[in-house]
């Protein structure tokens, strides 16, 4: 029945805890569990090895971990890092890695394709097929995170919502993207 | 990440633009303005029509005096579209209304070429006029153009 499997990173911390003791469980399973979406970047539920074998099940019969996946890869003579990154229902959005002396900025997208129709970006060429989600914008900004640590032996430095789309757009899902990013 | 290492560009919709102000968001915020001028920047972007400069200057004003952040005006020179003083004028005067900066970006030429880079005089000509009027301007060289992954040049093609 994978059609009614939820995206689990849709939910908030406090409704991971709820589902666990409704569950059954300890409430504290919702933050261990939040803790391996949102910091570890954790691709499946079988990475979460401090949770036991009947409940990883038990997400993965309930859940499933939309991640965003890097298809290709291209790097420009100048430093610059493109990626075309697949999302879960196959649509391609576009983000960037741009290196300088002193930092490195990544360029992220907020939708796939854009609402509006400014005559000189390429982007405006393709059509606006839907919003991305939060965690699909934070999936973007940690692959480029750690592209730039492993070619730059830096972190990033900072983030730019100049991408595909029109954050505005995606207000709520941009707000959340961008909460995540910063929540220490 | 600190918010302030983060910006959100976006094109200029007014009421969202109130909306982030209300919600005192931490992050920076740029607008691609491109040109300061209804007709031409209705020209270049149609929704213009519908949120004129205007409605997007009071949504500015409104974000300056709740927040407290200055904003960054994204702008690209076009040959024959806003390289005239009569544009830079404008912007000078755009500029006025709340605290800001701008970054002249280079223009990454996309398929059919209707938009061309304008001329380096141009370019001089807003920085000057631009810097006589106390206004920061920084100009934004292009990065990552031979792999289409520059400004204005995200369309899937790989």
């Amino acid at each position: 029945m994978e059609i009614n499997k939820k995206d689990i990173r849709a939910l908030t911390k406090e409704q991971l805890r709820d589902f666990f003791v409704k569950e059954g469980d300890e409430a504290f399973r919702g933050n261990q569990v939040y803790e391996w979406l949102w910091s570890k970047s954790a691709h499946a539920f079988e990475d979460m090895t401090n949770i036991s074998k009947e409940t990883r099940q038990m997400l993965e019969d309930n859940f499933v971990i939309n991640h965003i996946k890097v298809d290709t890869m291209q790097r420009s003579s100048d430093g610059t890092v493109k990626n075309a990154v697949r999302l879960h229902d196959g649509l391609i959005v576009e983000s960037v890695l741009i290196p300088t002396p002193t930092r490195t900025t990544a360029c992220v997208s907020s939708q796939v394709g854009c609402s509006l129709d400014c005559s000189f970006c390429a982007t405006s060429r393709l059509k606006r097929m839907r919003n991305l989600n939060p965690d699909e914008i934070y999936d973007q900004v940690v692959a480029i995170d750690n592209e730039s640590r492993l070619y730059f032996n830096r972190p990033l430095s900072n983030i730019v919502f100049m991408g595909m789309g029109e954050p505005l757009m995606n207000y709520n899902n941009v707000i959340k993207a961008i909460d995540k990013i910063t929540s220490p | 990440m600190s918010p302030k290492r983060i910006v959100v560009s976006t094109s200029g919709v007014p009421k969202m633009i109130k909306k982030m102000a209300d919600d005192e968001v931490k992050f920076n915020l740029a607008v691609s303005l491109h040109s300061a001028i209804d007709e031409v920047r209705t020209s270049i972007m149609p929704f213009n029509e519908t949120f004129p400069l205007k409605d997007l200057q009071e949504a500015l004003e409104y974000w300056y005096e709740k927040t407290k952040k200055a904003i960054t005006y994204e702008y690209i020179v076009w040959k024959g579209i806003n390289d005239s003083i009569k544009d830079i004028e404008a912007l000078v005067t755009f500029c006025k209304y709340v605290p800001c900066k701008v970054n002249i970006i280079e223009y990454n030429p996309i398929d059919d070429g209707a938009f061309q880079q304008a001329s380096s005089q141009a370019i001089e000509d807003y920085i000057r006029i631009l810097e006589r009027n106390n206004i920061v301007v920084n100009v934004r060289r292009s990065r990552g153009k031979d792999i289409d992954a520059a400004c204005g040049q995200l369309a899937n093609k790989s």
